[in-house]
């Protein structure tokens, strides 16, 4: 019973999030050697199922705060779960202490300050000019500017 | 006569302290554990239940407002506690949101949500902490924690509890050791004392110095032993001047009591029978007698005659224990009861047997008769030729009592030891010569 609810709140949030949908980026520190992500990688990293870089360096996450609609956007597309499970993950994530918990910010300059001065931060802004201190990474290989580009 | 080590007062001072010192340590060394433990328990629980609230407070605030790191220092509150065992969010539904299980120690879930606040089992604390926000109910915080530093601790408040307890016992039995030492010290000093004084050895005053009973029992006892030394000094010049009184007295004395055992005997009675005192004092008299070759018939009066008894003995010389006898002993025994009175006003009843050697007197008696009888004789003789006696003028004849004429070289002869030889005298021999001239020429 609890889980069809749960199923159905977020089917009509998935629902509502792409009536809005805007044009997302995944920013990162421009020291950051990554230049490109997998789709998985990304919900990997914000499901706090990956936790470190390539390089081994622990990854300092940046998410939005509760009911914006890039959040609710990235979360439908990307995570393909609820902010409330996601949460749930991150609980259990830093309960255990496996991991480093993320920021979550609520404006996009926090945001990208926070990229420009964290070098193995990442975050997931609009699409907008940006700073020399900060880089967007391609998704899949594509930019945000491709058709296939999957945060749209 | 010296007082038992095991049965002395310091040892039973001692034995009574511990006896009652020791069980109450006891009892502390059982009662301070526990009720520290209570104490500790207590104090515990106190600070997990604010750990618990400080951590369901991070992650009230954490979860509502989805700051992750208000929810790691809420969760580090308790984390930070090395006894946590398990720690387990719920929501508002009771659903896990996050579980961290350290050990084996984590239950079924529906168990622990039906749990009491506080849940003291034996190897673990069970909290359950509501997460609240702003009066909203969020969840629930559910932890556990190990009773091993609670254990650990009493474990240690156990082994130092033993410590001191057994310490004290050890420290106070010292204490009391010495104590009772002290206290009882003038009573050990009196004792011996004491001891010293009845085996006539000399008494040294004992000094103490304290006011209390025993300096009062100390001091009293100083004073009787003095006026008790002075007695007893009175007593033997007393004894003494009896003593060489009863040797001076030429008569061998012995005193018996009423149950006919000699209780002394005199120097004289030694020097009679050659014995020492020591081997007839205290001895039964019927043996002693017997032994000194009394006459059975002697004894046995002497045993069950009349209080007073007087007679003449004859020791023979080979039963008589005195050597170098050349007769037989003449002893006169006289026997005469004597009755004391004790310092109670008892009436104590002795005898006191007089021997006499009357050898001797007997001897001078018998040789005083023998000589009267011979100067009776002599004086019979004597009286014989005194007096007037009738004589012829003419004849010289003398006349006896029964009127007879007797010569007087007849009567002389029969009336003394006198005896006559003849002869003439110059005048008669002058006249018989005259008438024989031829006689008379032929002398010179």
């Amino acid at each position: 019973m609890c889980t069809s609810i749960r199923l159905m709140i977020f089917s009509i949030f998935v629902l509502s999030i792409s009536l809005h949908a805007q044009n997302i980026v995944v920013i990162v520190n421009s020291e950051n050697p990554i230049v490109n992500l997998s789709s998985i990688d990304l919900k990997n990293i914000f499901t706090a199922d990956k936790a470190v870089w390539d390089e081994g360096n622990s990854i300092q996450l940046v998410d939005w705060k509760i009911a914006t609609n890039v959040r609710e956007q990235f979360y439908a597309t990307i995570l393909r779960k609820s902010p409330a499970i996601v949460r749930k993950g991150w609980v259990q994530k830093i309960v255990i202490g496996s991991i480093y918990p993320p920021a979550v910010l609520s404006s996009e300059s926090e945001i990208i300050h926070f990229v420009a001065t964290h070098r193995w931060a990442i975050a997931y802004i609009e699409k907008k000019e940006l700073p020399s201190t900060v880089k967007t990474v391609t998704l899949d290989g594509r930019m945000s500017n491709d058709p296939a580009y999957q945060l749209k | 006569m010296r007082a038992d080590t095991l049965y002395s007062l310091k040892t039973k001072f001692t034995a009574l302290s511990l006896l009652i010192v020791v069980p109450v340590i006891f009892i502390f060394m059982i009662y301070y554990p526990k009720q520290l433990s209570i104490i500790f328990e207590d104090a515990l629980l106190e600070r997990y239940t604010e750990q618990a609230m400080a951590a369901s407070f991070g992650l009230a605030v954490g979860l509502s407002t989805e700051n992750y790191t208000l929810i790691r220092e809420g969760v580090a509150q308790v984390k930070r506690n090395k006894e946590l065992l398990y720690i387990i969010i719920l929501d508002t539904l009771s659903d896990v949101i996050a579980v961290d299980n350290r050990t084996e120690y984590f239950p079924d879930v529906v168990f622990l949500r039906n749990l009491p606040r506080i849940q003291v089992e034996s190897s673990i604390v069970r909290l359950r902490q509501p997460i609240i926000f702003e009066g909203n109910l969020l969840g629930e915080l559910l932890l556990g924690f190990s009773t091993n530093e609670i254990d650990e601790r009493l474990g240690e408040i156990r082994q130092l509890s033993y410590l001191i307890g057994f310490s004290s016992v050890i420290l106070i039995s010292f204490l009391i050791w010495i104590m009772t030492s002290k206290l009882t010290e003038p009573l050990v000093k009196i004792a011996h004392a004491a001891v010293s004084f009845s085996k006539d050895e000399a008494y040294e005053t004992i000094e103490v110095n304290t006011k209390d009973e025993i300096g009062v029992l100390t001091r009293t006892f100083n004073a009787m032993v003095g006026k008790l030394n002075d007695k007893t000094s009175a007593l033997l010049e007393s004894k003494r001047f009896n003593e060489d009184l009863l040797a001076t007295i030429p008569s061998a004395l012995v005193t018996i009591d009423n149950s006919f055992r000699v209780v002394s005997v005199n120097k004289s009675f030694c020097r009679l029978f050659q014995v020492l005192p020591n081997t007839v004092e205290g001895h039964v008299l019927q043996q002693v007698l017997e032994n000194l070759g009394f006459p059975q018939e002697t004894i046995q009066s002497i045993l069950y005659g009349k209080e007073f008894y007087d007679v003449e003995i004859r020791l023979p010389v080979n039963q008589s224990t005195m050597e170098n006898q050349p007769d037989d002993i003449i002893l006169r025994l006289t026997l005469t009861s004597i009755v004391r009175h004790s310092v109670s006003s008892e009436q104590l009843k002795s005898m006191l047997l007089i021997i006499d050697d009357i050898s001797s007197d007997i001897k001078a008696e018998e040789e005083r008769i023998k000589l009267i009888q011979e100067l009776n004789v002599s004086t019979t003789k004597i009286n014989t030729l005194s007096g007037l006696l009738p004589i012829c003028a003419s004849c010289k004849k003398i006349r006896d009592d029964q009127g007879g004429w007797n010569v007087l070289e007849q009567y002389i002869h029969d009336h003394s030891e006198a005896k006559f030889s003849h002869s003439l005298c110059p005048d008669c021999a002058s006249k018989f010569v005259g008438d024989l001239p031829s006689i008379n020429k032929k002398s010179p």
